[in-house]
């Protein structure tokens, strides 16, 4: 039987801000666990998240630099699972009306030239806290410093035929991301 | 409205040691989760410090416990929250306290604010304070009891849908709900984050006007607040003249109590006297609002109640397995009451790939034309709607607990109000049997002003505590 091998992405990029998606506090990595958290990210009863206009700005960016249509209206959805890293019980998503969607990135390929990759969406999101497994014998550890960082979630078309392929791009544009503009 | 309930202006330690007696006093309605005299009288003492004299200045207010404050546990009446105690005041928490009321009450109330009798309390049901053996209605019974036994002049409820202009006519006391968005939720314990209302009990409609007054205005803690200034105080008109009210043929249907006709055919028969316009209109799609809001209301409590997992806070219970799973279980098996953990299964069930399209989305549209129905007629001319608040005056405790579809329909005519975002008010109109019975006028969206004008001439209007026949 003949196999076509068919690729196609889901990148998290974290945008660079000064603060979490939702909240105002830091997004710094390393800092001591659960140094980074308030009532919002903590899931505390009575709190109420705040989008980021910076990451919504950041996002919207790195949407036009994959050629996607930014939509004027989009929503942010709660996707619902139970995991001790998640405090609310959902992750604040974007799901049937994201940022930005229908992009595209070009590059050239050795073996089969110029090549286009179609960016199916660009949504929002935050991310979950981390879990520990090795600290403590017998227990884990919830560090939530990591909860409520913002992420823009890159959905590629299955349009790569390589895994030569996908590195080039994503690493290349993804370590950088620097944004014309 | 005076700093001890029914007393002339003193010192806030009066109002402090009044309301205490009274509390003492009204404890065989168990209407509170938590007060003390110290907290009472260490509020008297910070209220007196202020520099100057709020709007409220010593007034005791009674908080709902699904308003988040420091001083006092939160409990929403869940074990699951037992002792819980927040690190932040709620919005509203903030501005009463900045306006000198004097708080530390936090009142009983249908667990995680659902129910419409207060019976589903994990720490006991609220009493009718003018019969023991009724309800005082609900979610908010605790706040409109403390209100109706003239323990405190105000207090804070909350609404997803109706859980204060119920009671509040169960009560014989004043509720008011305020357009979405118009008081911030931040530290409201969140139900149905699209319905979710913090809401007033007022002795009079001035005293929940008031209130509303300084616990109104944008706040950037809640993106959902809208961007317009804090509602005034509203002036009580002294007729109805130039007034259009709309009486909305579905909310007097011909099976409706005998008293609560009656209180009505007077309330109108005021209304026509003080120089209103009176017109028939009708909300034909209201007909479907229980039950859309008994898919839209259990599906957001459903994910909004997921955190309480016992993983970072409330009560933690681990089941045999001793693994994830069972710690989830347990805690939430145990610790959530029949009625939570019956709407937590709905809002699941109808959220569920396959069954989203056939309920939720189905109840969105529902929600859109109940709405466009109150757009409508308010555009055609109307400036009010008039209606009953409850199909009934307060029922038997224990009447309804053994079947929820009859319990959920004494929210027949407020429900709709939440789905539609409107303000609205609950009036005294009179009673039946010696039970009160409640009048509601709704409004355009953010129109409390006018709303509250209008509500206060009726008021004074209508004989409250007076039988109808």
């Amino acid at each position: 039987m003949d196999w076509e091998t068919v690729i196609g992405l889901e990148v998290h990029v974290q945008l660079r801000t000064r603060t979490k998606m939702f909240c105002a506090d830091r997004t710094t990595f390393g800092d001591p666990p659960n140094t980074n958290v308030c009532p919002v990210c903590l899931g505390l009863p009575g709190a109420l998240p705040v989008p980021n206009a910076e990451a919504i700005r950041l996002g919207t960016q790195a949407a036009l630099a994959l050629s996607c249509i930014v939509h004027q209206t989009s929503v942010f959805a709660r996707k619902n699972y139970f995991y001790p890293d998640l405090p609310k019980g959902y992750q604040i998503s974007q799901f049937d009306k994201p940022l930005a969607t229908g992009g595209s990135v070009s590059f050239d390929s050795p073996e089969r030239g110029r090549m286009r990759v179609g960016i199916t969406r660009l949504h929002l999101e935050e991310d979950a806290g981390k879990l520990l497994h090795d600290r403590f014998p017998g227990k884990t550890a919830v560090d939530l410093n990591r909860a409520g960082i913002p992420l823009a979630e890159i959905v590629s078309e299955p349009d790569l035929r390589s895994p030569a392929r996908p590195e080039p791009i994503w690493s290349r544009s993804g370590k950088s991301w620097c944004m014309p503009g | 409205m005076s700093r001890a309930a029914g007393q002339p202006g003193g010192g806030a330690a009066l109002a402090a040691a009044e309301t205490g007696k009274r509390l003492a006093a009204a404890q065989s309605l168990n209407a509170t989760l938590d007060w003390s005299q110290e907290l009472l009288d260490a509020e008297a003492a910070r209220v007196d410090a202020m520099a100057e004299r709020g709007p409220l200045d010593g007034i005791p207010i009674a908080l709902k416990d699904n308003i988040v404050t420091v001083e006092q546990p939160t409990t929403c009446a869940s074990r699951i929250l037992e002792g819980y105690q927040s690190p932040f005041n709620a919005t509203a928490v903030e501005r009463l306290r900045g306006a000198g009321a004097l708080l530390g009450i936090k009142s009983n109330m249908d667990e995680f604010a659902m129910g419409s009798s207060t019976e589903h309390s994990a720490f006991g049901r609220v009493k009718h304070p003018l019969d023991p053996t009724r309800v005082p209605g609900g979610s908010s019974g605790g706040s409109a009891a403390l209100v109706a036994a003239g323990v405190v002049a105000a207090s804070l409820g909350s609404e997803t849908g109706g859980s204060v202009r119920q009671p509040a006519s169960f009560c014989g006391v004043v509720g008011v709900k305020p357009s979405y968005g118009r008081v911030s939720r931040y530290g409201l314990v969140a139900f149905g984050s699209s319905l979710d209302c913090i809401s007033v009990f007022g002795r009079t409609v001035e005293d929940a006007g008031r209130v509303l007054s300084v616990i109104s205005g944008p706040d950037p803690l809640d993106a959902t607040t809208v961007n317009r200034p804090p509602m005034p105080v509203p002036q009580p008109r002294q007729d109805l003249r130039g007034l259009t009210l709309g009486l909305p043929r579905e909310y007097f249907p011909a099976d409706l109590h005998q008293g609560v006709a009656a209180a009505l055919t007077r309330t109108i028969e005021l209304a026509r006297e003080l120089g209103a316009e009176i017109r028939e209109v009708s909300l034909p799609h209201s007909a479907y609002a229980v039950p859309t809001y008994y898919i839209i209301a259990p599906a957001e409590a459903a994910a909004n109640l997921a955190r309480y997992d016992g993983v970072r806070y409330g009560a933690r219970r681990v089941g045999a397995e001793r693994d994830i799973r069972s710690l989830y279980r347990a805690t939430r098996g145990e610790g959530f009451g029949a009625e939570v953990q019956r709407r937590i299964l709905v809002g699941t069930y109808v959220l569920s790939a396959g069954y989203y399209d056939a309920y939720y989305r189905k109840a969105q549209r529902v929600r859109s034309l109940i709405a466009d129905d109150f757009r409508r007629t308010f555009a055609s001319g109307v400036d009010l709607l008039l209606t009953p608040t409850t199909p009934t005056p307060a029922f038997k405790a224990g009447e309804k607990t053994n079947d929820p579809v009859a319990m959920y329909l004494a929210d027949i005519f407020v429900c709709p109000i939440n789905l539609a975002g409107l303000p609205a008010v609950s009036i005294p109109a009179g009673r039946s049997e010696g039970l009160p019975i409640g009048a509601q006028l709704i409004a355009p969206s953010f129109d409390e002003e006018r709303l509250l004008a209008a509500a206060a001439a009726l008021e004074r209007a209508i004989p409250a505590e007076a039988e109808v026949r």
